[in-house]
């Protein structure tokens, strides 16, 4: 080894090695320092700072609507996925790859035949497709056009297929009527925010709208999720399903019906009503002008709503069963008493008509009732106070609001005894000087037929959550308004309204019906009262009544003796009868004598 | 040197000098050959590459298997949408089916009428009330008021026509006045198919166009064909955030 000089220096590969060392070591200090200052000295900034960076934020997991669905299941409303087609134009290219399908190479195309193929594939203007991908000409280059709403799934796999990778599918949800116009003014529908708009999509919008759940997770700086990072999750709560008491089969029988009266007699609406006699459950509320919940606009917004809800007018005829039922009720009068019945009859200086010019009878109360005569009437009217008479048609529900669940219900208009003037007080014992709508008469009906036991009409029979757990909504409630007794004469009454009164027409062959029809007069579009509405009002069968149906038809055109929703009022109850299997009565019909003596044929 | 060498070292520790025997000789001093290898170091070295090497492949099969987990659990989501969503397409369908509407429509087409009157049987007494009476063709076939709603897939293509309709009338091409006209006709015959008692030309008109509309794009049968065979996804590039594989969602 030679020997060590100090004066020479070390050569030039140790001096080499000596500063990469010291090189080196620096670096470690400052990296150490930065350890020591990051974990030790101010750890909750740092972390913080890079915890944000790394979390997604809250994310929001959309709850899903609830369905709407009749009493046997069938859905009614739902939703449906679809998506949108946006595109960010700043990004598009003039050329995208994608994989050939015929020959499994990459391929380079040009972007205008791939929105070519786009418009044609989804069915769209080829030159709005254009417009909506490239942007117009000369203007600002949008982030986000929207290329089409509210497609199938599978037009958007199709959409996404052709490969251009600038399109965005955004999911979205539709709201989605099966049947179109079955029940559509029930159902209602939704606006543009998903939120309810008419019918039951409004009311029951708080119970069909879920609550969203939101989720944080952690992801890196290239979008990838870490694994095993802390996710926080709050599941989205999906929205309650509505389910009704309508029977599908029984509301499609009375919307076709009621279709043909409308047309057979140019009426403005013409309206059902079915009601289970026993427990006040509606199964079908049918409309002759219907809107499709597709597409709401298509129908003026006066039927975007139920008229058996909304249409107040006065009841005529069928507003006699108050009159009567509180009369038997308070005993003043029995079905056979006897009354003398001329066609114009004055009380308190006002001239009561018949609608046809008669010779007095001799009639009993029931066949006053069979009849329809004003003028009998309002002598058994008279043997009751009129507060007596108001009371119970205000129990009754008339004046009053029935609440099952649809907006928009009208309460009618009942004016108090005392402002009754002298001729609105006799009006009123025939149904004339009040207004109430379609399901007023239901109720109505519904009370005398369930033996003087009313029970309030629901629509909504439970509500169903997403996992099928049903919670029937909080039992009807039931009020009693006459006695047993007085019910089974009304009934009676009503027997021989249809068998040898004015509603001949609403017999069932092997059923025993009963019921009340009504023409009473309307004020028309121009305010002039030459109108009139006619109605209908049935049990089946009379003697222990399970179903009833009202139908009512306003401002009929023609001559009003040709006016009949009989045939209506027979082929919807007949449905009902055999949908049911309600067998048919064995016992033969039973109704009052109409006239005092033996002789019951008369001219009319 | 003297012939008989001094021991140096005796000398040096004060030991008194005295010659060697001559039986003891000193071994010559040789060149010491040096090693062919100074140390062993290769175990080292290849100790140091092997942890090297070990560690930065393992880090690489972690990568791997967490980026072919996650690829795997997006494709599974999205095989999972598939399923979901063509179950939506059969079940709207068969909903449409199902409206009372397209029933009476179907039995009508096999040509079957109401029931007529039925008798009654007591099970007890045996005896039977009512007149059962046999069903017969209605002389006057009332054709259905209530129409009938449209299916998904007629119900899509409506909303692409209305859109193009939209969409021509807002973009000012001038060839397309003629074909704007044509189009929003199309659209509102489209409406009046939907509306009731409309003539039976225009609603079998509306029907088949949009029939015909199905059958070229929007929306037909990946539910009629049967089950779906996962595809490969496709990402936007949104979806991909710069990276190569989407976060998953939880819906």
């Amino acid at each position: 080894m030679p020997q060590q000089n100090a004066t020479t220096r070390p050569p030039l590969s140790v001096r080499r090695m000596r500063f990469t060392l010291f090189a080196v070591l620096a670096v470690l200090v400052l990296l150490g320092a930065r350890l020591v200052w990051v974990q030790g000295i101010d750890p909750t900034d740092a972390a913080a700072v890079a915890t944000k960076n790394r979390s997604s934020g809250d994310v929001a997991i959309p709850a899903k609507r609830g369905q709407i669905i009749d009493a046997d299941g069938n859905v009614l409303a739902t939703s449906t996925i679809r998506y949108d087609l946006v595109v960010d134009q700043r990004q598009v290219k003039d050329t995208f790859r994608r994989k050939d399908a015929a020959t499994g190479k990459i391929v380079s195309l040009k972007t205008e035949d791939g929105v070519k193929e786009l418009a044609q594939v989804l069915g769209l203007d080829p030159q709005a497709v254009h417009t909506a991908f490239f942007g117009k000409e000369g203007a600002k280059k949008k982030g986000y056009s929207v290329i089409t709403k509210n497609i199938t799934p599978e037009a958007n796999d199709k959409a996404r297929e052709i490969g251009l990778t600038w399109l965005t599918s955004e999911e979205t949800t539709q709201r989605s009527y099966p049947s179109g116009k079955l029940a559509g003014p029930v159902l209602g529908f939704i606006d543009a925010k998903g939120k309810g708009a008419e019918g039951l999509e409004l009311s029951q919008n708080e119970k069909l709208t879920g609550k969203n759940g939101s989720m944080t997770y952690e992801r890196g700086a290239d979008g990838v999720r870490i694994p095993n990072a802390p996710v926080t999750e709050e599941p989205a709560v999906d929205g309650q399903s509505v389910k009704l008491t309508l029977d599908s089969d029984i509301q499609y029988v009375a919307q076709n019906a009621v279709m043909a009266k409308q047309k057979q007699f140019k009426a403005k609406w013409v309206n059902a009503v079915v009601m289970d006699a026993k427990t006040g459950k509606l199964l079908a509320l049918a409309d002759s002008t219907s809107m499709d919940p597709n597409n709401p606009g298509a129908t003026d917004a006066e039927y975007r709503t139920s008229t058996t809800v909304t249409q107040a007018f006065e009841p005529g005829s069928t507003g006699k069963i108050p009159t009567f039922a509180a009369a038997l009720d308070q005993g003043v009068v029995t079905p056979e008493s006897q009354f003398k019945v001329p066609n114009a009859f004055k009380i308190d200086n006002e001239t009561i008509n018949d609608s046809l010019k008669h010779s007095t009878y001799d009639m009993t109360a029931a066949g006053v009732f069979a009849r329809s005569y004003n003028t009998g009437t309002v002598q058994v009217g008279d043997k009751i106070s009129d507060s007596s008479r108001y009371d119970f048609m205000s129990k009754l529900g008339l004046g009053k609001k029935i609440d099952v669940g649809l907006p928009g219900a009208s309460p009618g208009i009942l004016a108090k005894p005392d402002d009754w003037e002298r001729r609105q007080r006799l009006t009123t014992m025939f149904g004339q000087g009040y207004t109430q709508t379609a399901i007023h008469t239901a109720s109505i009906l519904q009370a005398i037929a369930n033996k003087g036991v009313q029970v309030a009409p629901t629509l909504i029979d439970a509500y169903v959550d997403a996992d099928g757990t049903e919670h029937p909504v909080e039992a009807a409630k039931t009020q009693r308004v006459v006695s047993e007794k007085t019910s089974s004469e009304m009934r009676r009454m009503m027997e021989t309204v249809v068998t040898a009164g004015t509603s001949t027409k609403m017999a069932i062959n092997g059923y025993r019906v009963g019921g009340k029809s009504g023409t009473a007069q309307a004020q028309g579009e121009d305010g002039k009262f030459d109108q009139h509405t006619n109605s209908f009002a049935g049990m089946v069968p009379v003697e222990d009544p399970r179903y009833l149906v009202v139908v009512t038809m306003q401002h009929p055109k023609g001559y009003w003796r040709d006016w009949s929703v009989g045939d209506t009022f027979t082929t919807i109850m007949s449905s009902v009868l055999s949908k049911y299997s309600v067998a048919p009565d064995t016992t033969k019909p039973n109704p009052y004598k109409a006239f005092v003596g033996e002789r019951q044929k008369y001219a009319w | 040197m003297s012939a008989l060498p001094m021991p140096e070292r005796d000398l040096a520790i004060g030991l008194p000098a005295q010659p060697l025997s001559p039986t003891r000789t000193r071994t010559p001093l040789a060149m010491v050959a040096p090693r062919a290898s100074k140390r062993r170091k290769a175990p080292f070295v290849l100790l140091c590459l092997v942890l090297v090497v070990g560690v930065v492949a393992s880090v690489l099969a972690m990568n791997v298997s967490v980026a072919q987990t996650q690829y795997q659990l997006v494709e599974m989501r999205n095989h999972e949408k598939d399923l979901t969503q063509s179950n939506e397409a059969m079940t709207a369908e068969l909903d449409n089916k199902k409206a009372p509407q397209n029933l009476a429509a179907a039995a009508a087409k096999l040509s079957m009428v109401p029931a007529g009157q039925p008798g009654t049987v007591d099970l007890g007494s045996g005896k039977v009330t009512g007149k059962a009476d046999a069903a017969a063709k209605p002389e006057k076939q009332d054709k259905p008021q209530l129409s009938q709603p449209l299916t998904p897939a007629e119900q899509s293509a409506l909303n692409a026509k209305k859109q193009a309709a939209a969409q021509k009338s807002t973009s000012p091409a001038a060839e397309n006045t003629t074909a704007k006209a044509g189009a929003a006709a199309g659209a509102d015959a489209a409406d009046a198919a939907t509306g009731d008692g409309a003539a039976e030309g225009t609603t079998a008109q509306a029907a088949e166009a949009a029939k015909k509309a199905a059958e070229r794009g929007a929306g037909t049968d990946a539910a009629a064909s049967g089950t779906t065979t996962p595809r490969n996804p496709t990402f936007s590039k949104k979806e991909l955030g710069g990276g190569t594989i989407p976060a998953p969602r939880s819906n």
